[in-house]
């Protein structure tokens, strides 16, 4: 049995193809039981998200299988895929789990150490377990998979410090204020990127979020999905003496609060410090703002300038996630060598023998010289009695069937064989 | 005995140096080695620290105040145990780097011109000189401490305000929360110094029989008394910025250092170390 790998990423292929070639999560079912049809494909796994469509496939040796998988890929987008075949890449064995491993770490993706993807990665696996699709090999791949993702999370640095504008700003109002929860905030256009940042402001239980828009529906509707608060455009002025956080993300021929909007309005709220994030085009807030004391205003430049030098921070841990990902790939090959029969029987016969062993030499005091050789002899009829039919059940698939690898699996998994320990 | 105190005298700042190091390398480059050790090995020094003041106040028969420089290691002891509390409590290890560097400059100079051999004032053998003594090391190393985590605020928010985010920002932690520290050292400090105030004019009733003096180091401390007040005061009271609460503490403490260097280098009092 081998791992095989067809796919196309956001590296080898531009967005116009990776649309039509991705599949939607209603039909992955159905193609998944198309993929098993095909020649000795035993276990298949389907990968799709904006950024890549990858096909994992558990077969034994099958010197076509990329031009089988190609021809599936062709037939499930409908477009014939004759003169694209640089757009995918095809990996085996090693190569493979490498390569998977490394796409659960964040190291494969667009912004690199990104979180969205162990989720993707496991919602794909969700519905490759529920068409029973996956068997001993995919069902270990993936399973380490998502671990190799949370160590990776764990041990380095690569998913730290905000990689998006939105998230940027809810980082820097975090070096000002200690809890948002006891924080209240104004957001200013119900756009986008106004969208994204009240949803991150919320992740980080803002205490109270005002919403407002010159298109009142928008607000409202974002106010109700946010449980926030909507506010009319003309009397925005009005929650200035409330709010800790003002965030402007409207389109305005002219500036929205100017210095002494803020000067009018803060005048009883003496040094309360005020967090402002302009992140509108044109700016939605007078830069003169930045000169009050207590109050803090950031433009879209500053937000980028924190995302860039965290990016390139990240960039610092790749190495570190590299090595983490070739060592679980390691790991994930020795498991896989250990799925031999042979091996295995060998390995079961010694743990039984030495269960023996370690019984007799414990009552051998207490026995004269035949009562010993009596149970040796006995106990060893009794160990080969018990090898018996695991030993002939095994041999049954010593050709590599996919039912065999399970049943190995089962075995060294109850016996506990592989682990290190003395009996 | 004096074999031993003087193999601490030595081993103290090279362990300073050391926890300041790892500290630095946790705050300037996340050092997962550092990170795991450094606060045993800061916990193991201060156990060096304090068996090192016990064993001289047990050998040489009085507390450790008979110089300034054996005064600035019970300062740099006081200090770095109200930083243990905090980081205990704010689980914020990052600023320990700042407050490091101070103790083992401390640590140094003490180390390097204490002298043992001094003849003993009398005056150290009185109970309520101990109480007095050790109130004002313990409001020094308050300020101290305070003074630190307002240099800290003022970085922070210089480098947000004109938006260089670079480990300044994203190591510190947030701006309300230096300025809570600064605040509460203040606070711990200013409770210790009233103490010492109150407990060396009792003493000075007892011997000159007057509670008030006019001697430039007690009106130093009154003036420092009064700043830190004022900080404590306003900051609860008149809602002033975090911002001016920061420069109180560092007036309040430059005041100090003027105090200690100027007063005993250049003016007569009574009231200075032998």
């Amino acid at each position: 049995m081998e791992i095989y790998l067809l796919g196309t990423n956001h590296k080898t292929a531009d967005i116009e193809f990776r649309e039509k070639i991705a599949f939607s999560p209603e039909n992955i079912p159905k193609a998944l039981q198309k993929l098993r049809s095909i020649g000795n494909i035993t276990e298949a796994e389907i990968i799709s998200t904006c950024n890549r469509t990858e096909i994992y496939a558990g077969c034994d040796e099958m010197s076509d299988i990329y031009s089988v998988l190609s021809e599936f890929l062709s037939k499930s987008s409908g477009m014939d895929l004759t003169d694209k075949q640089h757009f995918f890449y095809r990996m085996k064995g090693e190569q493979a789990v490498q390569h998977l491993f490394k796409v659960a770490a964040g190291l494969d993706s667009m912004v690199v150490g990104e979180p969205q993807i162990l989720g993707q990665l496991k919602d794909a696996y969700r519905i490759a377990t529920e068409e029973l699709s996956t068997g001993v090999l995919l069902n270990r791949l993936m399973s380490q998979s998502f671990a190799v993702g949370k160590r990776v999370r764990r041990e380095t640095n690569l998913g730290e410090g905000a990689v998006s504008v939105a998230y940027a700003a809810v980082e820097l109002a975090q070096k000002i204020f200690k809890d948002l929860e006891k924080r209240s905030a104004l957001l200013i256009g119900a756009g986008d990127t106004g969208e994204l940042t009240a949803r991150h402001l919320k992740e980080k239980s803002i205490g109270k979020l005002f919403i407002t828009n010159r298109t009142r529906q928008k607000a409202e509707h974002l106010a109700e999905m946010l449980n926030g608060e909507m506010i009319d455009f003309e009397r925005m002025l009005d929650v200035l003496p409330k709010v800790d956080i003002i965030i402007g993300t409207a389109t305005a021929p002219q500036f929205l609060i100017d210095a002494s909007d803020i000067r009018k309005h803060r005048s009883h709220s003496g040094s309360r410090t005020l967090f402002m994030i302009d992140i509108g085009v044109p700016r939605n807030f007078d830069p003169k703002i930045n000169q009050f004391e207590s109050v803090f205003l950031h433009d879209i430049d500053d937000l980028e300038q924190i995302v860039d030098h965290n990016i390139s921070k990240r960039k610092q841990e790749i190495p570190r996630a590299e090595s983490i990902v070739s060592e679980e790939t390691e790991k994930f090959l020795e498991w896989k060598r250990s799925l031999q029969i042979t091996p295995t029987l060998v390995e079961l016969r010694k743990k039984l023998e030495n269960i023996r062993l370690l019984e007799l030499n414990r009552h051998c005091s207490k026995l004269s010289d035949t009562e010993f050789q009596k149970i040796d002899r006995v106990t060893r009829a009794l160990v080969n009695k018990v090898l018996h039919l695991p030993m002939v059940e095994l041999k049954k698939y010593a050709n590599g069937h996919p039912e065999g690898l399970l049943r190995v699996d089962i075995i060294r998994e109850i016996f506990g064989l592989g682990e290190k320990e003395d009996l | 005995m004096v074999f031993i105190i003087n193999f601490l005298n030595t081993l103290l700042p090279i362990l300073y140096f050391t926890c300041t190091y790892l500290y630095g390398a946790y705050f300037f480059r996340n050092d997962d080695f550092a990170e795991k050790y450094m606060s045993r090995i800061l916990q193991f020094t201060v156990a060096i620290h304090f068996l090192d003041v016990i064993l001289r106040w047990y050998h040489f028969d009085h507390f450790p105040l008979a110089s300034i420089f054996e005064a600035l290691t019970v300062i740099g002891l006081a200090a770095i145990l109200v930083y243990l509390y905090l980081e205990f409590r704010i689980k914020v290890k990052t600023t320990g780097f700042f407050i490091l560097v101070f103790i083992f400059i401390l640590q140094l100079i003490s180390s390097a011109f204490i002298d043992f051999t001094e003849s003993l004032p009398e005056i150290l053998k009185n109970r309520l000189f101990v109480f007095h003594t050790s109130a004002a090391i313990l409001g020094y190393s308050g300020f101290a401490i305070s003074f630190l985590y307002s240099l800290m605020y003022l970085l922070l928010f210089h480098n947000i305000k004109k938006s260089r985010f670079g480990v300044i920002y994203s190591r510190l932690p947030s701006l309300e929360v230096l300025s809570s520290l600064n605040y509460y050292s203040a606070t711990f400090g200013f409770f210790f110094l009233t103490a010492a105030i109150v407990l060396g004019g009792i003493w000075a009733n007892k011997i000159w029989g007057q509670f008030l003096s006019t001697d430039p180091k007690i009106v130093v401390a009154y003036l420092t008394w009064f700043i830190y007040g004022l900080e404590i005061f306003s900051g609860r009271f008149l809602n002033w910025s975090s911002k001016k609460l920061a420069y109180l503490s560092m007036s309040g403490f430059a005041i100090i250092l003027f105090s200690m260097v100027a007063v005993n280098l250049f003016l007569t009092s009574f009231h200075e170390f032998q």
